[in-house]
Formats: structure tokens, C-alpha cells, sequence
């Protein structure tokens, strides 16, 4: 049987149609993700985010096809990405400035680890600590929860909180040290 | 697993509830629902979160990203496959996703059953999706995509005017003698390797993907008196999707 010879074909552009099945993706996980991004960006930055989040699920799709749950791979990335925009505005306003509307049924920011983290903190952490700030302090997950939703132990979820404590410690003058 | 350490589902939890297929966790979703059936506040935010109704459709940019991806997919591919005979004269890479236009009237509905199946077809010119009933000429190139919602075996074939049957994936030079490969359920679409180039007999083109629970070949499906005057002998557990176009000389 003669194996034919390729003859690739230009993808079809600017037909201005969506593919129906990117649409579908839009239709089942635009919604959490344009949620998660109003949460800390103003509504024209959080449409942004969306968009963004799709590109590098476009770019690496077989990110998305490994996970048990694509709900949270978006809200990791989704996270990520609010978490690095904010940083790269180098805005130093209060985390809990734009999440109030939103919050998790508890009231964030009631230790003193955690006003540390929501006023200046976060924003000059690495990024695996502000990730697992928000988590911890924003949206009140549990240490196990966080662990699976960033792929990681719960052993390494509680160091990183006590690095965090230690850090907010420092931060308020309490002691010498950093995050590291 | 799904609470927050006050005791409440977390939004992440919700945006699983939300979005993710049930059968993704079972467990998950067994548990949070449990939690929502006793859990007025939480059972308010659901209720917010449906009244919201967010909407926000793809950016230009994300739509071109897409295309290019799914182009440059198929130009990895490791290697083409032909429909034998008179068919197997050119294959081509296409991919184009998009979702079935029109779906086999005799598809199973039920849960979990679904296939979905994808044609495109180049014209030496565009590449276009086609669905039932359009029109195609001889030495059009087609290419498919296909998205099982359930593990499976998967049979891609078809058969014109005549009922000559032919495999599209995976590939045979005897038709009788393939065999459905085992595929996993999907979250987007599959480019398969394998495109057909049409011939000259005009008339009603089918095309048709089976997924099966069980391993079968084409010759299971092909009744005995021939595709051109009865349908395919699909199995009810299977499911199917057919696109049916009208070819010209």
C-alpha cells in the first residue's frame, strides 16, 4: 500500500468563525475563570486574564488533557497570572483591596501572618509562597486542598506557611529574616 | 477535600461543581454535593454564581492561537495513512477544530455515550467543516477529528454511492480487516492520522466513526447484503456519528 505524500494545508484563518469546540471551553470554564480574575483585577483586566488563561491552555494542551480536573487547572493558572499581573503593575495596594466584594465565607486577614500577607507581602514573595498565600489566606483552603490543587505534598504546603509566618514576622519587624 | 476551614466549599470546589465532567471525580462530586444539600450558605452561592451567568466569548487572538495549534498538531504527525484502491492517492494534515456540525440522527443520546466526529475537507483551495448533506467534488481531501466522551475501541470508515466501504482510521488495504483501536475519552478534539482524498463516484459519500466498549473490525459492522442497501450493523452499546456528503464529479 503506497503511503501518500504529505501535503500539508494552511489552517483556514480569518473565516471570523469560532471553532465550536474552543467555544465549548469558553462556555464551560470562562465563567470561573473570569470569576477568579475579578476577584483581584478590575473587569477589563479580568477579561484579559480569560483570554490569557485559554492562550496557554491553546499553547500546552496536554497540560489540561494530564489533569483530573480541568476546573483546576484554570484556577491555578488563573491565579498565577492575577498573581503575576499584579506584581508586574508593581502595585504595593492591599490584596484585600479588590477581593472585599468577593471573598470566601470566612473573613481573611485576621492573624497577623495574614494582614502581612494581604497589605505588601504577597507582592514580594516568589511566586510558589504568594500562590500558596492566596490560597491559604484569600480563599481559606485547607493545607491538604492546597497541596492537591498545586501538585504538591501537605508536608510541603505547612513548611511553606511557617516560611510564610516567619516571613510576615520579619516583614513586621518581629525578627531578622526573609522568605528564604 | 472541598472545604475551606470554616467549613464551607471552596470556590475552587464550586468551580469544579461548575465545569468539570462528574464522571472526572466521582467522589468529589459525590461528597460536595453532600455538602450542598446541608449547607444553606454555600447553596447561595451557587445560586449567585447562576444568577451572575458570566458569558465572555474567545478573543481573535485566542481563536488564531487555536488554529495555528491545531495546524502545526498535524504537521507533527508521524506519518499518513491512505484509503486503499483508488482512494489511497494522496493524504494531506489538516486540522481545523471546530465541534461536529451536525450530529448521526441515530446517535445514542444517553450520558456518557457520545462521539463526536469532525470532517474537514480541502478543496485544493480553503479548508472548510462540513456537515450533512454538503457537497464535495472528486479529488477533494478530507481530513477528521473525533472526540469519544468514554473509553473505547474507535473505527473511523465510510463508503460511497456503490457501498464500497474503506477504513479512514486506522488504516487497512483489506477494509474488512480493520480493527478499532483503543482510544481514551476526550476533553478535546483528537486529529486523527489518516486522510482520504475522494474519487470520481458520484453520489452520497458516508462517513462514520463507531466507538465500542469492546474490541471489534469493520467486517462486524458490514451487513450482509452490502452498505449500499443496508445500514451499518452497529451494536447498541456503541456509539456512533455519521456525516453524509453529496459528491460531484
Amino acid at each position: 500500500m503506497p503511503i501518500p505524500k504529505r501535503t500539508p494545508i494552511a489552517p483556514e484563518d480569518g473565516d471570523g468563525l469560532v471553532p465550536d469546540e474552543l467555544a465549548e471551553l469558553y462556555r464551560r470554564h470562562a465563567p470561573a475563570v473570569l470569576r477568579r480574575g475579578r476577584r483581584f483585577l478590575p473587569p477589563d483586566e479580568a477579561e484579559e486574564l480569560v483570554h490569557e488563561v485559554f492562550l496557554k491552555l491553546v499553547e500546552e494542551p496536554r497540560r489540561l488533557r494530564g489533569e483530573a480536573s480541568p476546573a483546576t487547572w484554570m484556577y491555578r493558572v488563573a491565579t498565577h497570572l492575577c498573581i503575576d499581573r499584579l506584581r508586574k503593575r508593581a502595585r504595593q495596594a492591599r490584596l484585600t483591596a479588590d477581593f472585599a466584594a468577593t471573598r470566601a465565607p470566612h473573613d481573611p486577614g485576621q492573624t497577623p501572618e495574614a494582614r502581612a500577607f494581604l497589605d505588601a507581602l504577597w507582592s514580594t514573595l516568589d511566586d510558589e509562597l504568594a500562590m500558596i498565600g492566596v490560597l491559604y489566606h484569600l480563599d481559606g483552603m485547607t493545607t491538604a486542598d492546597i497541596g492537591r490543587t498545586l501538585g504538591v505534598s501537605d508536608r510541603t504546603v505547612a513548611n511553606r506557611l511557617a516560611r510564610l509566618a516567619s516571613a510576615a514576622r520579619a516583614a513586621a519587624g518581629d525578627e531578622p529574616g526573609g522568605q528564604r | 477535600m472541598t472545604l475551606d476551614r470554616q467549613g464551607h466549599l471552596t470556590e475552587l470546589a464550586l468551580d469544579r461543581l461548575e465545569a468539570d465532567p462528574p464522571a472526572s471525580d466521582p467522589s468529589f462530586f459525590e461528597a460536595a454535593r453532600a455538602h450542598l444539600a446541608g449547607c444553606e450558605p454555600c447553596r447561595a452561592r451557587v445560586d449567585l454564581r447562576r444568577r451572575d451567568a458570566l458569558t465572555i466569548a474567545p478573543s481573535a487572538r485566542v481563536v488564531a492561537a487555536w488554529r495555528s495549534r491545531h495546524a502545526a498538531r498535524r504537521g507533527h504527525l508521524p506519518k499518513l495513512v491512505g484509503v486503499g484502491g483508488a482512494l489511497a492517492v494522496a493524504a494531506l494534515v489538516l486540522i481545523v477544530a471546530r465541534a461536529p456540525p451536525a450530529g448521526d440522527d441515530d446517535a445514542p443520546r444517553k450520558k456518557g455515550a457520545s462521539l463526536h466526529l469532525e470532517v474537514h475537507v480541502h478543496d485544493g483551495a480553503r479548508a472548510r467543516l462540513v456537515g450533512d448533506g454538503d457537497r464535495i467534488r472528486a479529488g477533494d481531501r478530507a481530513a477528521f477529528g473525533v472526540r469519544p466522551e468514554r473509553d473505547g475501541h474507535l473505527l473511523v470508515f465510510g463508503w460511497d454511492a456503490t457501498g464500497a466501504p474503506y477504513a479512514i482510521w486506522p488504516m487497512a488495504t483489506d477494509p474488512r480487516a480493520a480493527v478499532a483501536q483503543p482510544i481514551a475519552r476526550m476533553e478535546a478534539t483528537l486529529p486523527l492520522p489518516a486522510a482520504i482524498r475522494f474519487d470520481g463516484t458520484p453520489g452520497a459519500e458516508h462517513l462514520m466513526a463507531v466507538l465500542c466498549p469492546e474490541p471489534f473490525s469493520l467486517a462486524d459492522l458490514l451487513p450482509p447484503d452490502g452498505l449500499g442497501a443496508s445500514e451499518p450493523r452497529v451494536p447498541a452499546a456503541c456509539a456512533r456519528r455519521r456525516v453524509v456528503l453529496h459528491k460531484t464529479p
